[in-house]
Parts: C-alpha cells; sequence; structure tokens
C-alpha cells in the first residue's frame, strides 16, 4: 500500500499530464521530500516535459496568430517539428516580399502541393509582366495623331508645330503609321475630265486575252 | 604538388571524373562523404583540440564556399537573382535545400536556413550544432560574391535536436 505522499505525487502527476492533453498551460510541481527515488525521477522527468511543453505551446500558440516573427525554443525537441514550419512560414513570407518588389527568380521548393501552387502563381505573373512589357513596346511603337489640327478650309494643308503649312499626305504619314497610296474617286474623276475636254481618256476595262 | 607545403587549392584539382570514373560516376553515398569529414574531425580533436579542429572546418569550408562561388555562381546576378542561383546549385548537387528567411542588404545580414543538410540531416541528436563547414561554406561563398568579409553562424541544428539548420550570417564591420 502506497504512503500518502506517494498517492499525493501520482495524484499531481496525473492532473499534470491531464492538462496537457487538454492543451492548457501547466505548472511544475516539485516533489515532496521522502519519494520513492523512481518516483521523484518519474516527477522529475513530467517537469521537463511540462516545461517543454509550455514553451512549444507558448510558440505554437504565437505562430497561430501570425506571428511569424516569434523567437523559437532553444533545444526543445518537441517544438522541432513547429520550428520547421516557422522556418517554411519565414521563407515563404520573404518569397513574397521578393514577388512584391518584382523578383520573379525565386522558387519554391518541397513544401507539397503548396511549392506546385506557389511556383506557378509566380510563373504566371512573370508572364503577365513580359506580356505588359511587349505590350508598353508596341504601343510606344504606334504614334497618335489626337487633338485639334488646323487645316486650310481652302487647300487643306495642315498647319504643324513649326508654323509651316503640309501636304494633308505628307503630315499624316509624319505623325501616324498610315502610308497613301494615289488614286482618283469617281466623281473627281468625271470633274477632271469634263474639264479637260474629254481629253482624259476613259477607264475601260482591259479585257483578257483568252 | 598535392603534398607541397606550397599546395594551394585550385578547382581544376577536383579533377576530370568522368573520365577517371567511367563506370562508377559522378555519384557516392552520403554516408561516405560524412564518414570522411567525422573521422577527420575525430583525428583533429585528439590531435589539435575541439577549438582547434572546430576553426580548421570552418575555415576549410570557407575556401570551399569561395572557390564554389567563384566557379559555379554567376556573380553579376542582382542579389535576389543569385540567391535563386545558389539555391538551384546547392538542391541540383543535392548539398541540402537552403532558404532564406531574412535578408537586410543595407546591414548586409541574413538568416538562412538548410533542410535535408548534407553535413548533419539524421545525425543522432547531441545537444549541439556540428556544422561548421556550413558556416564557413555560407561565409565564403557570400564574400566572393560581395567583396566583404562575413561570419555565418549556426543557432540550430539537426544535431541539437531541430529539423532545419539555421544560420545567422552578418558582415563584419
Amino acid at each position: 500500500m502506497p504512503d500518502k505522499n506517494h498517492q499525493i505525487e501520482i495524484r499531481l502527476l496525473n492532473e499534470q499530464l491531464s492538462h496537457i492533453l487538454r492543451g492548457e498551460r501547466v505548472e511544475a510541481v516539485e516533489a515532496a521530500n521522502g519519494l520513492d527515488p523512481e518516483l521523484k525521477e518519474l516527477g522529475e522527468t513530467v517537469n521537463r516535459l511540462v516545461s517543454a511543453y509550455n514553451e512549444m505551446r507558448e510558440f505554437i500558440l504565437s505562430l497561430a496568430q501570425g506571428n511569424v516573427d516569434v523567437s523559437p525554443p532553444l533545444h526543445n525537441l518537441l517544438a522541432s517539428p513547429f520550428k520547421q514550419l516557422q522556418a517554411s512560414l519565414l521563407h515563404l513570407t520573404w518569397q513574397t516580399r521578393q514577388i512584391a518588389a518584382g523578383d520573379y527568380s525565386q522558387r519554391v521548393y518541397f513544401m507539397g502541393d503548396f511549392s506546385t501552387a506557389f511556383n506557378s502563381m509566380v510563373e504566371a505573373l512573370e508572364e503577365k509582366r513580359r506580356t505588359e512589357a511587349l505590350l508598353r513596346e508596341a504601343q510606344a511603337k504606334v504614334k497618335h495623331l489626337e487633338g485639334i489640327i488646323p487645316i486650310c478650309m481652302y487647300c487643306k494643308k495642315i498647319r504643324d508645330d513649326m508654323e509651316s503649312w503640309q501636304q494633308l499626305e505628307q503630315y499624316i504619314t509624319e505623325h501616324s503609321e498610315a502610308l497613301f497610296s494615289h488614286g482618283i474617286c469617281p466623281e473627281c474623276y468625271g470633274k477632271v475630265r469634263s474639264d479637260m475636254g474629254a481629253a482624259v481618256p476613259g477607264r475601260e476595262k482591259v479585257k483578257k486575252k483568252p | 604538388m598535392f603534398k607541397s607545403e606550397f599546395y594551394r587549392f585550385s578547382w581544376k584539382d577536383l579533377g576530370d571524373i568522368e573520365t577517371g570514373r567511367p563506370n562508377l560516376g559522378n555519384l557516392m553515398n552520403v554516408a561516405v562523404y560524412r564518414l570522411m569529414q567525422y573521422t577527420l574531425r575525430d583525428v583533429l580533436n585528439r590531435r589539435l583540440s575541439v577549438e582547434k579542429a572546430t576553426e580548421l572546418l570552418r575555415e576549410a569550408g570557407k575556401l570551399a564556399g569561395t572557390e564554389f562561388c567563384t566557379n559555379l555562381l554567376d556573380r553579376s546576378l542582382p542579389f535576389n537573382g543569385f540567391v535563386a542561383d545558389l539555391q538551384e546549385k546547392l538542391l541540383s548537387l543535392k548539398i541540402g535545400v537552403m532558404r532564406v528567411e531574412k535578408s537586410d542588404l543595407e546591414k548586409m545580414e541574413f538568416i538562412l536556413t538548410v533542410d535535408e543538410d548534407l553535413d548533419c540531416s539524421g545525425l543522432p541528436l547531441a545537444d549541439e550544432t556540428v556544422c561548421e563547414y556550413d558556416e564557413g561554406f555560407i561565409a565564403g561563398v557570400l564574400e566572393a560574391y560581395t567583396g566583404r568579409e562575413f561570419d555565418a553562424r549556426e543557432v540550430d541544428c539537426w544535431a541539437s535536436g531541430e529539423r532545419t539548420c539555421r544560420f545567422r550570417v552578418t558582415a563584419r564591420e
């Protein structure tokens, strides 16, 4: 039959372990004097567990609240998987900052589906940037004619920035990507022909030779 | 040449492995690399001292890092591109999975982690950091890239019970 001190010690150890199972903070318990050495050793081990558990609990709670920069516990094997998780989160935070600053050369490795999703996102952003750069380049090449253009109401010459008058074709050619191909419209053709006393030859279709 | 007191390492001393090992090739077991490193440490510890052995391993790592950077990395890249290049080379050569946690380019301070480290991942727990060679290697790479002297110190190590090796790197004043 164990003595009263032993019963108390076992009850306290049981309470400590129950707190851990409930995810609560646990207090270390000082072993009473005169305990059986094996029970005393068990008490000391549980206290070490309690200390490591409390450290780990504070750490993971802080991480869960988004405080990625929290100082990790040192030499705490219980917390080491969470420290690995923190290392990954810190690295992803760094990566995201680089991407926000326009650096798409980074890649994430060995983080499962996250790596695939993250790297796809970075590649898509890089592709978008490349396309935008191409568009900007193309836009820079295109000349625009905008605003009010002063034009002679009789001869249709245009006054340029240097206050000199240019032929309409010359002005548009210089200020746009358009080129002119000269021809004659039916109305002008009739007018020109009558002005010249029908000296201008008719626009007869040339029959193709068989 | 190798046994001359005037010998200085040069990248070409790594030899023509393709010609020299036409059947066995360029790969070997990680344990063999560790066998060399930890037996060397054993002898250095006993013949010199732990402190001296640590210092020598770090110094050798630094030389390796400098040569690695000079011969395999593109030093003309901006910092982020250089890091990506370093990360990719360490990965393709199966040295480890390096990740940057923090970088302050003004102060020249960095925190790097290495997962699946060639030197230590999987070692028995010893409650101590053991990657002095890596410390030197990282400092050497950054020195060759920036032209400034660096100190790299391992704050977490597989051997001290962590799953990730973490290095705090600072430029010397």
